[in-house]
């Protein structure tokens, strides 16, 4: 559905890289000037969707409540390597499927590096999904409220409500200032470290056209008084989160404006902010929040006037925010395993060495049943074929190898993603880099956080001369396999 | 009352208390004569682990009465005998009387003679429920107004804590709606730096902070419970009602999302275990029924905060536009009888704000008041 009429723009992928990708990309950099290296919206198809989260795997579930939640977000991968977030609504959320689709491709037409912009959305069946940039250091809801080593510093607060204010203020310019319930779970922080506002609240969803419902916490006054909100609720919204910054906690707006008339501002500091501002700071920021917070909707600011407020008041403004974070950026490198060490040097020797130890010990849990199957003559026949390929794949004669593996996998009866790994590396020495991504791109579609399709994958994209793109799979096998060896530790 | 010091000792046999008559003597010190007064006991109205509670009679004066019966260990003094002989006021059980009471086992008991107040609010709100209906929101505003009142005296004058606010001991009047806190038997006068234990209050009352076992709380733990009987008589059914003491927990954490590290702080600086799921707030016009006025869902929310210090004193409670109401000057019951007394304060607004109490006396009392110190009464 809708393929036909989409056009993938793709400036970063070369086009070579098309193995599956059912269009030819156009290449045009003509487009996107707000932001570099972004697609314009488009329409996936459910299989898409589905190979790029291993079949809405439980397991890339990033949003909170995990699968009971009535909508769910999952992290995955394109077939061009491109991380995304896959926001799937439940069945009676988007009734109307040309609605859906006219509300998803306005808010795909918005590109700035203030979102986590809208890549496209698939509309089949009873199926609406959304697909939109995939941000890896989580919610600010997480840093500020939930964080687990370190509190955010001020200067790292005040930049998120700054870069919040620009998101506002460019979605209002482009006749888009309707956000849905902005709160801490609607700002995510790149890979750079940078907060932004999540598209995904930017979809409305109305039976009548005019109301509609909304999950804050606080709600804005003119919402119990009228059922409606307007873009004057989100400048109250934006208000309660400037008291989630200044606070740590959750505080009823009313309650917070109460303190601040009495000048109470100590009651309402975030323990972990003292001495990290002078008085004046805090002053500024209270007043603006007690400007976002009034009862009457017009005498709140509007976001041009937000930025301009909160602009001076930035502070440490060259430091990264990665470094205001303290979250580990792609430029410095965690220490790698030996396996990673062996993949970012592309050692493919090392990568057969431990390919061989590890044997097929990470295939349980996924390998099939096979206590019935296992006497009937086909299944023998797949059985011999996996073992003459194993053999062959120990005496490094990789050319039989793929030859025999290839029958394994082509019988079909059983499910192994050691045996994609292990062909994948026998592509990888044969120099036939694109197989051996394939490969290792359909281990992770069976084996959804197994580290080393990860480390295959930067091999080849490596190979492929796709070094940017092999660095974050890089990253993601060690984040995959530190995870796996701290859950390990634990049993 | 009877004397400090002293107090007669009546025997009576066993606990089987109805149809007994105690008799007990006061006075006859300082030249005073002595009296005796006998009570015919009439029915059990509650039991718990601290004993029993009885309603009486008074054969002198045929007043009715509620005696509550605990075992005295002879060592100690009894903290709720004490608690209660100082305080004073229209929103808390005054206490009547009291003596001692042994059996033919030499068990001692204290008796404590209290005003009788023939229903509570456990009983009210079932009434309700029963009927399948919500109580009237007049009822709520002037019953709550009242527990925030008797809160306010408590925590202010005597420094009380009650450590135990739930519907069964709230008491309600009938005819005149007038609200009595009794049962003083967990509270305590809570020192700054002293430590308390945290297991007590009852469990769908219970403040976060004692579930988080923080022993440093204040008076703010008898807000979150009066926060609690709000919800509830809004509600019809209780806002939290956890199965255990880990659900309970669980319960809070639906509603008002996983405490922040600050409001962990806030609650129990000595807790360091943060492994919760993370949670997002439940919406708090979506925790009552539709059309509910945003002055209670207002209200509510500034009483059921995680962090302690953040929940409105009673004293500002009282003050809160949802009681607004019953501060106009034609405000009456339903049946159309006046209101039971809201505005005789006396020690209570020592150390308030001006502004305070400007908000806490309406403007039609404060006419009154000062047109009676402009024509004392005999001029």
């Amino acid at each position: 559905m809708g393929l036909q009429c989409s056009k993938l723009t793709m400036c970063c992928w070369s086009s070579q890289f098309n193995a599956s990708v059912l269009e030819a990309p156009d290449v045009d950099n003509d487009e996107n000037t707000e932001v570099d290296c972004l697609p314009v919206f488009r329409e996936f198809t459910l299989e898409q969707l589905k190979n790029a989260t291993s079949g809405f795997a439980v397991e890339n579930i990033v949003s909170e409540h995990g699968e009971k939640a009535p909508n769910v977000v999952y992290k995955g991968k394109l077939e061009n390597q491109r991380r995304i977030a896959v926001k799937r609504f439940n069945r009676m959320a988007w009734p109307d499927a040309r609605q859906f689709l006219e509300e998803a491709r306005s808010v795909g037409l918005l590109r700035n590096n203030r979102l986590t912009n809208l890549l496209g959305c698939c509309c089949e069946g009873d199926e609406r999904l959304l697909v939109a940039e995939y941000m890896p250091n989580e919610t600010l809801a997480k840093h500020l409220f939930h964080w687990e080593t370190h509190p955010m510093k001020w200067a790292m607060r005040l930049r998120v409500v700054l870069h919040l204010a620009q998101a506002l203020e460019y979605c209002t310019s482009k006749g888009r200032a309707l956000y849905h319930d902005l709160n801490a779970y609607r700002i995510l922080f790149d890979e750079d470290g940078n907060p932004r506002l999540s598209t995904f609240g930017l979809m409305k969803n109305s039976r009548d056209g005019k109301s509609y419902s909304t999950n804050l916490a606080f709600t804005p006054p003119e919402y119990l008084r009228t059922g409606r909100v307007t873009p004057e609720s989100v400048i109250y919204s934006f208000g309660t989160l400037l008291l989630d910054l200044l606070s740590g906690k959750h505080i009823p707006p009313s309650h917070a404006l109460d303190l601040i008339r009495d000048r109470n501002l100590q009651m309402l500091t975030d323990s972990c902010l003292e001495g990290q501002f002078s008085d004046d700071d805090g002053t500024e920021l209270v007043r603006l929040a007690s400007r976002c917070l009034q009862y009457e909707p017009r005498e709140r600011p509007n976001p041009k006037s937000l930025v301009a407020a909160l602009t001076p008041l930035q502070k440490e403004t060259e430091a990264p925010s990665h470094v205001l974070m303290g979250i580990p950026h792609s430029a410095s490198f965690t220490p790698l395993s030996p396996l990673g060490e062996a993949c970012s040097r592309r050692d493919l020797t090392a990568i057969h060495e431990v390919l061989e130890k590890i044997s097929y010990k990470d295939d349980e849990g996924v390998t099939n049943e096979l206590s019935f199957q296992m006497w009937t003559d086909q299944m023998q026949e797949t059985l011999n074929s996996k073992k003459k390929g194993d053999v062959a794949f120990r005496q490094k004669d990789f050319r039989e190898a793929i030859e025999c593996y290839t029958q394994f996998i082509d019988g079909g009866t059983m499910v192994s993603p050691t045996v994609f790994a292990r062909r994948s590396l026998c592509y990888l020495m044969n120099e036939m880099p694109q197989e051996a991504l394939n490969d290792a791109m359909q281990a992770q579609v069976i084996s959804p956080v197994w580290h080393i399709a990860s480390y295959l994958q930067a091999a080849s994209l490596a190979a492929l001369g796709m070094e940017n793109e092999a660095q974050v799979a890089l990253k993601e096998g060690a984040t995959l396999e530190a995870k796996k060896n701290a859950t390990a530790g634990h049993k | 009352m009877a004397d400090d010091k002293e107090m007669p000792a009546a025997v009576v046999d066993g606990n089987e208390v109805t149809g007994h008559i105690i008799s007990t003597t006061i006075g006859g010190k300082n030249g005073e004569p002595k009296q005796t007064i006998s009570y015919m006991a009439e029915r059990v109205v509650g039991t718990g682990s601290f004993g029993i509670v009885f309603q009486a009679k008074c054969l002198e004066t045929g007043e009715t009465v509620a005696i509550k019966k605990v075992l005295q260990d002879r060592r100690y003094k009894n903290r709720e005998l004490q608690l209660m002989r100082v305080m004073d006021h229209p929103n808390v059980i005054s206490l009547k009387h009291c003596f001692f009471s042994t059996t033919s086992k030499n068990e001692l008991f204290l008796n404590l003679v209290m005003e009788y107040v023939p229903e509570s609010m456990y009983r009210v709100l079932k009434h309700y429920s029963s009927a399948n209906q919500r109580m009237p929101l007049i009822y709520v505003k002037l019953y709550m107004y009242q527990i925030f009142r008797g809160l306010a005296y408590i925590h202010t004058v005597p420094g009380v804590c009650h450590r135990d606010l739930k519907p069964q001991n709230l008491l309600v009047d009938p005819l005149t709606h007038q609200v009595k806190i009794c049962d003083f038997g967990s509270a305590k006068q809570l020192i700054n730096g002293e430590a308390n234990i945290s297991y007590i209050c009852s469990r769908f009352y219970r403040a976060p902070e004692l579930i988080f076992g923080a022993t440093e709380y204040t008076t703010s733990i008898d807000i979150w419970s009066a926060g609690c009987v709000l919800a509830e008589l809004l509600l019809g059914q209780p806002l939290f009602p956890g199965e255990n003491a880990v659900d309970q927990l669980v319960e809070i954490i639906k509603v008002l999302g996983t405490p922040t590290r600050e409001e962990i702080r806030c609650m129990n600086p000595n807790y360091t275990d943060f492994r919760f799921p993370q949670i997002k707030a439940h919406p708090w016009h979506k925790v009552f029924h539709k059309r509910m006025p945003p002055e209670a869902i207002d209200l509510a929310s500034r009483l059921l905060q995680y962090s302690p210090s953040l929940r409105c004193t009673a004293l500002e409670a009282c003050a809160h536009s949802f009681f607004d109401d019953l501060r106009e000057a034609n405000a009456r019951l339903p049946n159309s009888r006046p209101l039971p007394p809201l505005f005789n304060f006396k020690q209570e607004l020592a150390g308030a704000s001006p502004e305070l109490v400007n908000k806490l006396i309406p403007d039609h009392v404060k006419r009154q008041l000062g047109l009676n110190f402009l024509h004392p009464p005999g001029t």
